[in-house]
C-alpha cells in the first residue's frame, strides 16, 4: 500500500468496514470481492497517499465516504472493466489534484461530483466531464456552476438553460475551454468557437420492438416554451441541443398543449435534405430546427438548421 | 463510522412523487447534485420529510430491509390491470398499475400512524412478533427496551405479572387501601404496547388487559394509573380459539386490524442466508431518522382525522354497513329486526331462513353474515381508510382506500355464515376460507349494486336528512307541513314494489327518525302560538 494511514485504518476500523462490504456485497461474490479490492488497492490507496500530509480528521472523513462510494459504485458497475478506466483516472488524477486544497470540503465535493457523473450514463459522457474538470479546477464555491455547465456540455441539454446562466459569470472557463463568446451560445446548436455548430441530425426515440422508448406512434406535441412526445398513455419532454438529445419521461400537462397536425408533404427547405426512405409523419418546425417523427420505426428526427438549412 | 451501514441508509428520492403537490415542470437544478452516493453534507439539512413522507419512508425501510415480504396484496391501479390467469381454476394474478403495498407492514404501519389496536394472525415463525417490535423502534424505544416491554402470554400470567406489585412494606404498614403503593410494570408506560400469544392468557388476566386497551387505564387495589395514547400490537397463533383460553368478545372487539402473516416465499432464502453469515439483526438498525417522537405521533394522529370522507364515499359505506343487520323474522316490531334480536334469543340461523320466501338469498349479501357491523367496527373502518389515504398522501379518502382496508378491519367483526346460498356456489367456495377476499368481494357487490340502484346520482332519504341536519331553526309550520308530507310520501314510495331488505329497512327507520323530529317539532310550534 502506498499510503501507510490507510493501511492503519482499515486495520483499526476493519470491523465496521467489513461489516459494511459485507452488507452491501451483491451478485457474485467472488466479482465483487475482485471489483472492490481493486478498487481499494488502485483507487483509494493512491487518493489517500496523495493526500498524506492533511490531519488525519479529514483524512479519516474522505476515506469514509469513498469507501461507501466504491460500495456504492461497485453496485452500479463502476467498477467493471469497460468502465474501470474511468475510476482509475478520476481517484488516481483528478480527485488528488482537485481536493487536495480543500480537506473540510472534501467529502462534500466528493459526493457531489461522484452524483453529477452517475446522471451521465455512458462512459464517453463522463470522461468529456472529466475533461472540462481537468481544464478549468473549479473551486469549492465554484463547483455547483461548474456541476451545471459541465454536466450541460457533457450531454444533459434539460441544464442547458440554467448552464448559459451561469456560463457568463465565468469568463476564465470559456477561455480555458475555447468556447469564446457565452452570448453565441443563444443559439442551441453552437458548440463554441472551436467546435462551431453542430450539423447533424440528431435521432431519438424508437419502438421498443427496436429497442426505443416508445410503447406506440408518437406524437409531437406543443406548449410555450416546451415541445412533448406522447406514446401510449407516456408523456416525454424533448431537450436538444449541439450537446445532446434526451427525451425526459414526464407527468405535467401544460394547459396550452397542442397536438402538431400530420404533415402531408415535407417541408420545401427540407426536401433537399431528405435521405430518409421512410416517410414523416409529422413535422414540426422550431425557430432553430426540425423535428420530424415517422410512422413506422416510431423515430424522432431533430434537424439543426444551420447554413443552408436555416 | 457514521454513513457506513447500508441498512441506515435512506433514499432521499420521494417514495411516492405523485403524491408530491409540485409539479414537475418546477425545475430543480439542484437535482443534478443528487443521486446514488447520497446527499452532500449540505444538501442534508434542506431536506426534512414530512410525516407522511417519512412513514412511507418506514414502509419502504422495513420492506426492503427488514421483513422479507414480496407479498403485494393491498393492490391500487392508475388503468385496469391485465390479470394473467393459472392453473385449471383460471386464478388471475393481476400487475398493479400503481404503488401498491404488503398488509403485513403496512396494516400494522397505520396502527402506528392512527394509535390503534392491530392483532397479528399465523402460525409460529412467521415474523408476527419481529414486525411488532419494528413497530416499537419505530416508536423510538432501544431494541432491548422493547423487548424487555413485550408482554408474552402465558396460561400462569397473573394480573400483578401484567400491570405491577403493590410495595411489599406498604401491604404490611398500610392502615387503608390508597397507602398502597404499586410498582407498575414499565410498559404501561410506553407509547407502543406489545402483547405477545395474547389468547393464551388466562381470562382474569383478559379482562384487566380490556381495561388498559378499553379505556387506556390500569387499576391495583384502588390505585389508579393512566396511560399515554398507544398503537397496541396483539399476536396469536390462532384466530379461531386455539389458544390456552378463549379469548373474551369484548376484548377480541377493541382490536381494530387483524392481519395475516403470508407464507414465506422461498426464493428468498438468499436474504436469509446473508442475514445468518453476517450475524445480522435489522432491527437493530433502523435509522434514527426514522423514528416518531411523541409530538410526531400526536400530529400525525391529527392530520389523520384531519383526512376527509367525501360524502359520495360515505353514502356507500352507509349503504354496504345496512346490508348485514336486518333480520326480517327475527322480531315482530320494525325496530327489532335485526340478526341481534334473534342472537340474543338463541334462535337458530337456519329456523330463520325457513321463514324466509320473498327475497333473493343468493343476491342478498345480508344473507352471508351471521351478524352485522358494530359501531366500534365502523368507527375503524373510517379511521384506518383516512390512515391510508394519509400514508399515500392524500388529504381525502379514495374508494380504493375503503376497497382494501375494509377486509382487514372487518376480518374478526362480520362473520360469514356458511349454509349461506352464496356459498354453496362451487366459484365461491374459497371465499369460506379466504376472509379477507371474501369481504373485498362482498364491497364490491354492495358498490355494483349501489350504482345499479343509481343511488349515487340520487338519494332522496340522504336529502331530506341533509335538510333536516340544516337545523330547525326558522323552520316555520307551513315548511314542516311540507316536509312531513314528503317524509310519508317517501315512506310509501319505499313501501311499494320494495322487497324488505336491510337498505330499505335502515331507510325506513331513518324516515321514522326525521317523521318524528319534525312532528315533534311541529307539536311545540303549535304550542307557542
Amino acid at each position: 500500500m502506498q499510503s501507510d494511514w490507510l493501511a492503519q485504518y482499515l486495520t483499526q476500523q476493519s470491523g465496521p468496514l467489513n461489516q459494511a462490504y459485507r452488507l452491501a456485497r451483491q451478485g457474485d461474490p467472488a466479482h465483487f470481492a475482485n471489483a472492490f479490492g481493486h478498487f481499494v488497492q488502485q483507487d483509494l490507496d493512491p487518493l489517500l497517499a496523495a493526500l498524506g500530509h492533511w490531519a488525519d480528521a479529514c483524512k479519516t472523513a474522505l476515506c469514509e465516504t469513498a469507501y461507501q462510494s466504491g460500495l456504492t459504485m461497485a453496485r452500479h458497475g463502476w467498477l467493471t472493466p469497460g468502465h474501470q478506466p474511468i475510476t482509475d483516472r478520476m481517484f488516481q488524477q483528478v480527485l488528488p489534484t482537485w481536493l487536495a486544497p480543500y480537506p473540510d470540503a472534501a467529502p462534500r465535493l466528493l459526493t457531489q461530483f461522484l452524483n453529477t457523473l452517475s446522471h451521465l450514463p455512458d462512459a464517453g459522457q463522463q470522461t468529456r466531464l472529466l475533461d472540462y474538470w481537468e481544464r478549468c479546477w473549479p473551486t469549492p464555491d465554484k463547483t455547483p456552476d461548474a456541476l451545471v455547465i459541465f454536466s450541460w456540455m457533457s450531454g444533459l441539454p434539460q441544464y442547458r438553460q440554467a448552464a448559459i446562466a451561469v456560463l457568463q459569470h465565468h469568463p476564465d472557463w470559456l477561455e480555458a475551454l475555447g468556447m469564446g463568446n457565452a452570448a453565441a451560445f443563444e443559439h442551441p446548436w453552437w458548440q463554441g468557437k472551436t467546435l462551431q455548430w453542430h450539423r447533424d441530425p440528431a435521432q431519438l426515440g424508437a419502438s421498443h420492438w427496436l429497442g426505443g422508448d416508445f410503447p406506440g406512434r408518437p406524437r409531437l406535441l406543443i406548449a410555450p416554451g416546451m415541445t412533448l412526445v406522447q406514446a401510449g398513455q407516456e408523456y416525454w419532454h424533448l431537450h436538444a441541443d449541439a450537446f445532446g438529445q434526451v427525451l425526459l419521461p414526464t407527468a405535467y400537462r401544460h394547459p396550452l398543449l397542442l397536438p402538431v397536425p400530420d404533415c402531408k408533404q415535407l417541408p420545401a427547405e427540407l426536401s433537399p435534405l431528405w435521405q430518409e426512405t421512410e416517410m414523416p409523419r409529422q413535422c414540426l418546425e422550431r425557430r432553430h430546427d426540425w423535428v420530424v417523427s415517422f410512422h413506422a420505426s416510431y423515430r424522432l428526427l431533430v434537424i439543426p438548421k444551420i447554413g443552408d438549412r436555416s | 463510522m457514521k454513513g457506513l451501514n447500508p441498512f441506515s441508509r435512506l433514499s432521499a428520492s420521494p417514495t411516492r412523487p405523485a403524491a408530491r403537490k409540485t409539479p414537475d415542470a418546477a425545475f430543480d437544478v439542484a437535482s443534478l447534485v443528487n443521486g446514488p452516493f447520497g446527499e452532500s453534507e449540505g444538501a442534508e439539512d434542506a431536506v426534512e420529510a414530512t410525516l407522511d413522507e417519512k412513514l412511507r419512508q418506514a414502509y419502504f425501510w422495513i420492506v426492503n430491509h427488514a421483513v422479507i415480504s414480496p407479498h403485494y396484496d393491498v393492490e391500487y391501479n392508475l388503468t385496469a390491470p391485465q390479470p394473467i390467469h393459472f392453473g385449471d381454476s383460471q386464478t388471475p394474478l393481476y400487475l398493479p398499475t400503481d404503488q401498491s403495498y404488503s398488509s403485513f407492514i403496512l396494516l400494522p404501519l397505520l396502527t402506528f400512524a392512527a394509535r390503534r389496536k392491530c392483532l397479528f394472525v399465523g402460525g409460529p415463525g412467521r415474523g408476527k412478533t419481529a414486525s411488532a417490535l419494528l413497530m416499537g423502534l419505530l416508536g423510538g424505544y432501544s431494541p432491548k427496551d422493547v423487548r424487555r416491554a413485550m408482554q408474552h402470554g402465558h396460561p400462569q400470567m397473573t394480573v400483578a405479572d401484567l400491570l405491577g406489585n403493590p410495595m411489599p412494606m406498604d401491604l404490611m404498614q398500610a392502615e387503608q387501601e390508597s397507602d398502597i403503593r404499586i410498582s407498575w410494570r414499565r410498559w404501561l408506560n410506553m407509547r407502543v404496547k406489545i402483547v405477545d400469544e395474547y389468547n393464551r392468557i388466562p381470562t382474569r388476566t383478559q379482562s384487566a388487559l380490556l381495561t388498559v386497551m378499553g379505556d387506556n387505564y390500569a387499576e391495583m387495589f384502588n390505585q389508579i394509573y393512566e396511560c399515554p395514547p398507544a398503537a397496541w400490537y396483539l399476536t396469536a397463533n390462532d384466530d379461531q380459539g386455539g389458544g390456552t383460553y378463549p379469548v373474551i368478545e369484548a376484548l377480541k372487539d377493541r382490536i381494530d386490524v387483524v392481519v395475516q402473516a403470508l407464507p414465506f416465499n422461498p426464493r428468498f432464502l438468499d436474504e436469509l442466508l446473508l442475514r445468518i453469515e453476517e450475524g445480522v439483526d435489522p432491527a437493530d438498525c433502523l435509522p434514527d431518522a426514522l423514528q416518531f417522537s411523541e409530538q410526531d405521533m400526536d400530529q400525525m394522529e391529527r392530520s389523520i382525522r384531519a383526512v376527509t370522507l367525501p360524502p359520495e364515499l360515505r353514502q356507500r359505506l352507509e349503504f354496504f354497513a345496512s346490508q348485514f343487520e336486518f333480520s326480517e323474522y327475527s322480531g315482530q316490531q320494525f325496530e327489532y329486526k335485526s340478526k341481534d334480536t334473534s342472537r340474543l334469543a338463541g334462535v337458530p340461523r337456519h329456523q330463520l331462513a325457513m321463514l324466509e320466501d320473498g327475497r333473493d338469498r343468493l343476491a342478498d349479501l345480508g344473507c352471508q353474515t351471521r351478524n352485522g357491523l358494530s359501531v366500534r367496527s365502523l368507527m375503524s373502518l373510517i379511521v384506518y381508510a383516512k390512515a391510508m389515504a394519509f400514508f399515500r398522501g392524500n388529504t381525502e379518502v379514495e374508494l380504493n382506500d375503503l376497497t382494501q382496508i375494509l377486509p382487514f378491519v372487518l376480518h374478526s367483526r362480520l362473520f360469514a355464515d356458511a349454509d349461506a346460498p352464496f356459498f354453496q356456489q362451487p366459484e365461491n367456495a374459497a371465499f369460506l376460507s379466504d376472509k379477507i377476499g371474501w369481504l373485498r368481494h362482498l364491497f364490491n357487490l354492495s358498490c355494483a349494486e349501489f350504482e345499479r340502484q343509481g343511488r349515487h346520482r340520487k338519494d332522496d332519504v340522504a336529502e331530506l336528512k341533509a335538510q333536516l341536519d340544516e337545523g330547525l331553526e326558522g323552520v316555520t309550520d307551513k315548511d314542516c307541513r311540507k316536509r312531513l308530507e314528503q317524509i310519508e310520501r317517501a315512506l310509501s314510495e319505499l313501501s311499494n314494489g320494495n322487497k324488505l331488505s336491510g337498505t330499505v329497512h335502515d331507510d325506513a327507520m331513518t324516515l321514522k327518525y326525521l317523521h318524528q323530529r319534525y312532528s315533534n317539532y311541529q307539536r311545540w310550534l303549535n304550542s307557542q302560538s
